[in-house]
């Protein structure tokens, strides 16, 4: 499994380099469960049989993208709803010293301005973290050669998409005495469809070397989680460069329901601020578009 | 050996049992002649649904067939149920599988009596082809068509043949379904393939067969019963002509047409026995003819069962059918016997149906809340419904027959009628008013009707669906007493059901003494000349009084209803008054909108208990009583209402544009009974002085010079003028100039002075006026005085006496009675619904805002927050009166009104108190300033006095209400109120009368209208309410339909309601006395809903009253985890729940995942602490499925496991164990590790 271990490249964390494997967040969770893999480990995979986004999404994973997986903890900047929109930040970050201008999309999509229009930028990369047994794993996927087939949009399905073990595909029954629940109304794809995907390399700079771009993340995620206590909310100032459409008129939509104001910014709790007329009220779900 | 006699069969089946294989009415009907006669055990099928059901009371025994609804076709499923139950006979009951040959057939494979026809004997009579083909052969005369099934080209060949209509007929089909009628070959292709594919649907057999369409006709049918002996019986004719849809809705024995003769019975009678004999069919059967007008009868079809409309020929001969057919059945002799079987009644039945007929017959399933069946002589009721009962969707909408008999046809319908009425409902629509329309039109009565009698005539659909008077109000107090106010009167919220309440309102009515009731009023009635000579020569002070109007509608609320009228209406009619002002104005909108009266009703009732005064009332010139100014046509129609009802009409135009009034005075002077009295709207102004005002008496002559065709000095005696000061602007001093120069110039005419309290000089102005020679004064009972109304007669009339020593002759004594009758009334009306302001206002001398409207504003302006605005805005009226020059009456009063608001408040918004005084300052500065001496400054400042005005005021300055009296303002005023496009303005006004342009209405289209909204014909004053104000009128049209005439409830009831415990007693409009007592008011449960239970009369009943909003969502509340409890699996955090991996009695592992929750793109994996199966699963996703997720909290239990039982070892078994000390599987016997 482990074709090879480059100490260096992450500094004092290891970084394991595989062939191809169903999903880096599988494989990391394998070896944290065999005590193989420390904080801020990481592993980074050729390609991906069965990479996955959201909710088993399919991720595309062709070989010449970056796909890893790095064990975090769970507390400090990445406790609670915060870990996922700090490490988009701070995969933002790092992209923009390598020449990518590139912005987060809340939650953490990475993207690119795109031939679409302001309106619907090109999708570089996302995050998707995993709290299993105990280990918080984030696993990372960017096109950095190839624009990856975009997700299925919000309601589309994915044909081959895992059944993880042991578990039935069908929804369990409920018993006579729970209460019935009343489901909120699926979220409608025409008003929200996915992003068309984009890759580094049909940008203008250099695309970085997999195992460079691997660890200067992994030293800007610790630097970040490490520096945290001496100016917790320093990292929104930041944040508030690389979120996308801050200051603009945006539509959340969360099931059924639809917000529309200005987004004004995130807190330190990640949570979306929208300004829809008085004060700005906290979102920690639904997905965001420009109105 | 001797034929099996009917007693033999008794004998055979005592103690046995009989299944009826049906449900509801047939069902229960047979299972009543099984227990009658027989002493035998009736038997019942029933699906899930039928199970409680009203007619499933009367079986002994149910069969139960299980959930599926349809299981009544499951022939196989029924007769293995009935082997097993060892079940003698089935009775296959109507409908369903009853005609289905197999029923039979499986019976006597099962060797049990079918009660019915033998399978060869329905197939040959059933099958509508065969049936033809046996009755050609027979030479029964059959409806001219095809021979058997045929397809398209044949069906074309014989329209060739036969001509047009013809109808595509279902050959497996009966019971008049499936019938396809074409009157156009072109439609052939496209019915035949609809009518082939519903026959298969519905019967199994898609052939289609070709008859004529008959016109014209009447379906009359032949009952038979015949026995294996070969005896036949057939009975009198029966009528089913009165059908819809080609289904039965009424049947009567003997046809009440005139063309049913005896020769015609015998006939059918005979071909029914030939036919029936020529198969050998012993049981029941039909035969079914059409007969045209000339009576030639044709054979349709032969139905091979127990029928609908059996029981009106059991009534007819006193029998019962189905207790001979199933003797038959099992071979007893027939007893009837052409000599000894005669008929004796007549007998008609309705069926009442669970559908509503004004909304094409739509089925209503649903509760039935109330249920009163008819009974008494003559009535026979065969039902599946009762109180409390859901009627199902499931099966077909007949919930009950109605048979009513007597010795002739007359009495017969009698009873039917009645037994309609008798019969209540509730809940759900049903078809009884439709028949009550039906058994009264005289067409059906004489039998003078075809097939095509309820198609043709649809106003059969127009009927009011009403429940009693009684309960219809006691709703109404219900509501009232649930909610703690009345929601109709318009007053909001005025109270709660706590508030603490004035209490049973039972006023003291003081007797009028019969010799005071006898003196006739001195005031001639009929002839308005000789009305005005008398009050010209009289030389006394008359009064008119307006206690019924103006001084009490001047708030929406505290307009007396007719309840109260009534009280008070006999004790002024005494006092000697020249007139009662009782209608008019606002008073007859709020009548509708907010007393839910009947105006003209209510004006009908005031000359009945009020009779010997005349009767006044107040309307707008272009308007009259409604809301928009009115075409001719509408006015003549509206006009002519009033003069029924009134003698003294007062007319008034805001900008006293006289032109306007000439419609409506054509109408009132074109009747001599009635006088018209023009009234003058004043103010007292710059401009609007005496001369001015002589000028508009002028016009007033000259237009009703030209309508009677004489001199002004003619027109001058026989009208009244009216001087109308709606605000007291004109003070005494005023009125005496006005009045002696008004009589100098016309001593013959009557004048009619109308003056309000509101600046506190009522009397002195009176007093002047009367002193200067006025005829007439407005004035009211004291105890009912506030004001923005008229003042007190008696002050009035000790002032005119003994102060200026005028003669006045009013019954004093009468007044007092009168007051002291208002007296009791007036606490409830101030109580709830007194305007805001009540006090005095001498300033509107100055700002010129009439009385109702000085309370009015005031409110506004403090509910609006503007309180701090209003002696702003009174001063801004002051001010704009003098720049735009009109009078201060309805709608004038409200457009300065709003003007001021609207100018005062923009200013305010924009800058402040500084710009509202700045505002006021300019609009001073230009009054007070000739135009010449005005700076650029002001001129300029000027154009933002009226930027922020509305449209109506924007309509008065272009003269679409009519010529402003004093001309057009000033131009800068337009530059003010249209912006940059004041020019045009200027350009587009008119000085014409409004009235002049407009179209009449049509009046034709309105009643379609109003009737198609009503679902019947409005009557004349519904009409003429509808055409004035729609929207109110349909208000109270239905309001009367929904709850009855609530002037017949108590006063403090309408207000106040009843606290539970409370009764109330009223009389219903019929008279009837009733008793009502609120039992208790629940508490409102999370959906707002209390409910009230109350006896009415002898009757409990409840109702449900949205008295709330609905509080929350209703949801069960979430249940949490217990932290300490490994086997309670929580949400880790909020957010989404999106895959659910377990379902109840998986077995998990430590560490597996059982669900997980995502927030903000982090999943959180849930995993079992312990090994267990899983016990409950709280709430589930599968978002990949369905995207759905479900929202968690943090802490929240969504997963309950419990320990891991044992399993049994023993692969054929696994069984879990839940027993603890147990060495064996109780399952399988196999020893446990």
């Amino acid at each position: 499994m482990v074709a090879a271990q480059f100490p260096d490249a992450g500094g004092e964390f290891p970084l394991l380099c595989l062939g191809e494997v169903t999903s880096v967040l599988d494989s990391a969770l394998d070896l944290a469960k065999g005590g193989k893999l420390p904080l801020f480990g990481a592993v980074l995979a050729d390609s991906q049989t069965m990479g996955r986004g959201q909710m088993r999404r399919r991720w595309h994973s062709p070989p010449g993208n970056l796909h890893l997986g790095v064990r975090l903890p769970a507390d400090g900047i990445f406790a609670g709803t915060a870990a996922s929109v700090r490490i988009g930040i701070v995969l933002a970050e790092v992209l923009g010293e390598f020449g990518f201008d590139v912005r987060v999309k809340w939650p953490n999509d990475l993207v690119v301005p795109s031939a679409d229009g302001p309106g619907i930028p090109g999708k570089v990369g996302g995050v998707l973290l995993e709290d299993r047994g105990g280990a918080l794993l984030a696993g990372i996927g960017i096109n950095l050669l190839h624009a990856a087939l975009p997700d299925p949009a919000p309601d589309g399905t994915s044909p081959d998409a895992s059944i993880p073990p042991g578990g039935s595909p069908f929804p369990p029954p409920l018993l006579p005495d729970a209460p019935p629940d009343p489901l909120p109304a699926a979220p409608t794809a025409d008003d929200h469809p996915a992003l068309p995907p984009a890759s580094l390399a049909s940008l203008g700079p250099e695309v970085p070397e997999r195992i460079i771009l691997c660890g200067s993340i992994v030293k800007a995620l610790n630097s970040a989680y490490s520096l945290e206590t001496a100016l917790p909310d320093q990292w929104l100032l930041r944040a508030r460069r690389l979120l996308l459409w801050l200051g603009e008129t945006v539509v959340l939509a969360d099931g059924p329901e639809r917000v529309r104001g200005r987004l004004s910014g995130v807190t330190r709790e990640g949570a979306l601020l929208i300004d829809a007329g008085g004060t700005p009220r906290e979102f920690t779900g639904g997905t965001l578009r420009k109105e | 050996m001797a034929n099996k006699t009917f007693i033999d069969v008794q004998n055979a089946l005592r103690g046995k049992t009989i299944l009826v294989a049906n449900r509801g009415i047939p069902a229960r009907r047979i299972c009543r002649s099984i227990r009658e006669r027989f002493d035998a055990v009736a038997a019942m099928t029933a699906t899930d649904v039928d199970k409680t059901a009203p007619a499933a009371s009367t079986a002994q025994e149910l069969i139960l067939l299980g959930p599926e609804p349809r299981a009544y076709l499951d022939i196989d499923g029924i007769i293995a149920k009935a082997v097993r139950r060892g079940v003698v006979g089935v009775h296959p009951g109507w409908g369903f599988a009853s005609e289905d040959t197999r029923f039979p057939q499986r019976c006597k494979e099962a060797g049990i009596t079918f009660i019915g026809a033998s399978a060869e004997a329905m197939n040959l009579l059933g099958n509508k082809v065969q049936a033809r083909g046996i009755a050609k052969r027979l030479g029964i005369p059959v409806v001219p068509g095809s021979e058997g099934a045929v397809d398209v080209p044949t069906a074309r060949a014989l329209i060739k043949e036969m001509g047009l209509p013809i109808m595509l007929k279902a050959e497996g089909g009966g019971g008049g379904r499936g019938i396809f009628a074409i009157h156009d070959e072109k439609e052939l292709e496209d019915a035949f393939f609809k009518a082939s594919t519903m026959a298969q649907a519905s019967f199994g057999n898609p052939r289609i067969f070709v008859e004529k369409l008959l016109d014209h006709v009447r379906h009359i049918e032949i009952q038979v019963i015949a026995d294996i002996y070969g005896n036949v019986f057939a009975f009198d004719e029966r009528d089913c002509t009165v059908q819809r849809n080609h289904q039965k809705l009424i049947e009567i024995t003997p046809s009440p047409w005139r063309g049913m003769s005896r020769n015609l019975r015998e006939r059918l009678k005979d071909y029914a026995r030939r036919l029936v004999r020529a198969v050998g069919y012993h049981s029941l059967a039909t035969v079914e003819f059409l007969v045209t007008p000339d009576g030639s009868p044709y054979l349709i079809e032969v139905n091979t069962r127990l029928q609908v409309e059996h029981g009106i020929t059991e009534c007819r001969y006193g029998i019962d059918l189905v207790e001979e057919q199933i003797a038959v059945a099992f071979g007893a002799e027939l007893r009837y016997r052409e000599e000894t079987l005669r008929p004796g009644y007549c007998s008609l039945q309705v069926r009442i149906n669970c559908e509503d007929p004004q909304n094409d017959f739509q089925p209503n399933a649903g509760l039935i809340t109330r249920y009163v069946s008819p009974g008494g002589p003559g009535v026979r009721l065969d039902s599946n419904i009762s109180a409390g009962y859901d009627f199902p969707s499931n099966y077909d909408s007949a919930g009950a027959l109605l048979i009513a008999y007597a010795h002739d046809w007359e009495k017969a319908l009698g009873i039917m009628d009645r037994a309609l009425r008798e019969y209540i409902v509730g809940g759900i629509k049903t078809t009884i008013p439709f028949f009550r329309q039906i058994i009264r039109h005289p067409d059906f009565r004489v039998g003078e009707i075809d097939t095509n009698f309820i198609a043709d005539n649809p106003e059969l659909r127009l009927y009011s669906d009403f429940a009693p008077e009684a309960e219809r109000l006691s709703r109404l107090i219900a509501e009232i007493s649930a909610k703690g106010y009345n929601p109709y009167v318009q007053l909001g919220e005025y109270r709660s059901a706590t508030a603490p309440r004035l209490g049973a309102f039972e006023p003291v009515l003081p007797r009028i003494p019969s010799s005071l009731r006898r003196q006739p009023s001195p005031y001639p009635r009929g002839d308005r000349k000789a009305l005005l000579d008398y009050i010209r020569d009289s030389g006394m002070v008359h009064f008119c009084d307006t206690t019924p109007r103006d001084i009490t509608q001047s708030n929406t609320g505290n307009r007396f209803r007719l309840a109260e009228d009534r009280l008070i209406g006999p004790y002024l009619d005494n006092v000697g008054y020249f007139s009662i002002e009782n209608g008019g104005g606002a008073h007859f909108h709020v009548a509708m909108m907010a007393n839910m009266t009947y105006p003209f009703t209510e004006a009908a009732e005031w000359n009945a208990f009020a009779p010997k005064t005349l009767k006044q009332l107040l309307v707008r010139s272009t308007n009259v009583l409604g809301y928009t100014p009115q075409p001719r046509n509408l006015m003549r129609k509206t006009g002519e209402m009033i003069c029924d009802h009134y003698h003294v009409v007062r007319c008034f135009d805001f900008l006293n544009h006289i032109e306007n009034m000439r419609p409506i005075a054509e109408v009132v002077m074109s009747r001599p009974e009635c006088v018209f009295q023009p009234a003058i709207s004043l103010s007292y102004a710059k401009g609007f002085d005496v001369p001015h005002y002589v000028g508009v008496t002028e016009d007033i002559l000259a237009v009703t010079a030209s309508i009677l065709g004489t001199s002004q000095e003619m027109a001058s005696r026989e009208i009244i003028l009216g001087l109308k000061d709606m605000a007291g602007a004109c003070p005494p001093h005023y009125m005496t100039e006005l009045v002696t120069a008004l009589r100098k110039r016309w001593p013959a005419m009557v004048l009619h002075y109308h003056r309000h309290y509101t600046d506190g000089l009522f009397i002195p102005a009176c007093g002047a006026a009367a002193k200067a020679g006025a005829h007439i004064l407005d004035v009211a009972l004291g105890s009912s005085v506030r004001t923005y109304g008229q003042g007190d007669v008696l002050a009035t009339v000790a002032y005119l006496e003994e102060e200026l020593g005028l003669k006045c002759t009013l019954n004093k004594e009468a007044i007092r009675a009168a007051n002291f009758v208002c007296k009791q009334i007036m606490p409830y009306y101030d109580r709830y619904c007194s305007p805001y302001f009540q006090g005095t206002d001498y300033d509107a001398t100055l700002h010129g805002m009439p009385g109702g409207a000085t309370s009015s504003s005031q409110e506004g302006a403090m509910k609006q927050g503007y309180i701090n605005l209003l002696p702003y805005m009174l001063k801004f009226l002051e001010g704009t009166r003098q720049v735009i020059r009109y009078h201060d009456v309805t709608p004038g009063s409200q457009i300065t009104w709003n003007t001021a608001f609207l100018a005062v408040t923009g200013a305010w918004k924009r800058g402040g108190e500084e710009e509202v005084k700045y505002l006021l300052e300019v609009l001073s500065h230009v009054t007070r300033t000739p135009e010449e001496e005005l700076s650029p400054e002001m001129r300029q400042a000027r154009l933002s006095i009226y930027r922020d005005c509305n449209d109506a005021l924007r309509n008065l300055l272009l003269g679409k209400f009519g010529k402003l009296p004093l001309g057009f303002p000033a131009d800068w005023v337009y530059e003010s109120a249209f912006g940059s496009d004041w020019r045009r303005a200027i350009a587009s006004r008119t000085e014409a009368s409004p009235l002049e342009t407009l179209v009449d209405v049509d009046l034709d289209a309105e009643m379609e209208t109003c009737t198609s909204i009503l679902k019947r014909r409005p009557n004349d004053e519904e009409f003429v309410l509808y055409l004035n104000h729609p929207a109110d009128a349909l208000k109270v049209i239905q309001f009367r339909a929904r709850y009855g005439d609530a002037n017949n409830l108590p006063l403090n009831v309408w207000f106040e309601g009843l606290k539970p415990g409370e009764e109330v007693n009223f009389y219903g409009s019929n008279g009837k006395p009733h008793h009502m007592a609120l039992l208790s008011v629940s508490r409102p449960n999370d959906m707002g809903v209390s409910v009230c239970r109350y006896a009415m009369d002898s009757e409990i009943m409840s109702l449900e009253v949205q008295v709330a909003q609905p509080v929350g969502t209703g949801k069960a509340p979430t249940a949490m985890a217990d932290p300490g409890d490994p086997y309670q699996v929580a949400s880790p955090s909020t957010g989404d729940l999106w895959v659910m991996y377990v379902h109840p009695g998986d077995i998990v592992k430590a560490g597996e995942e059982l669900f997980n929750v995502s927030i903000m793109k982090q999943e959180k994996a849930v995993l079992a602490q312990v090994d267990g199966i899983v016990k409950r699963v709280l709430k589930t996703a599968d978002f990949k499925e369905n995207k759905q997720m479900v929202s968690v909290k943090e802490g929240e239990l969504i997963v309950e496991l419990g320990p891991v039982p044992k399993m049994c070892h023993n692969a054929s078994c696994g069984r879990h164990i839940a027993l603890d000390d147990i060495d064996y599987c109780p399952y399988c016997g196999t020893p446990l590790a």
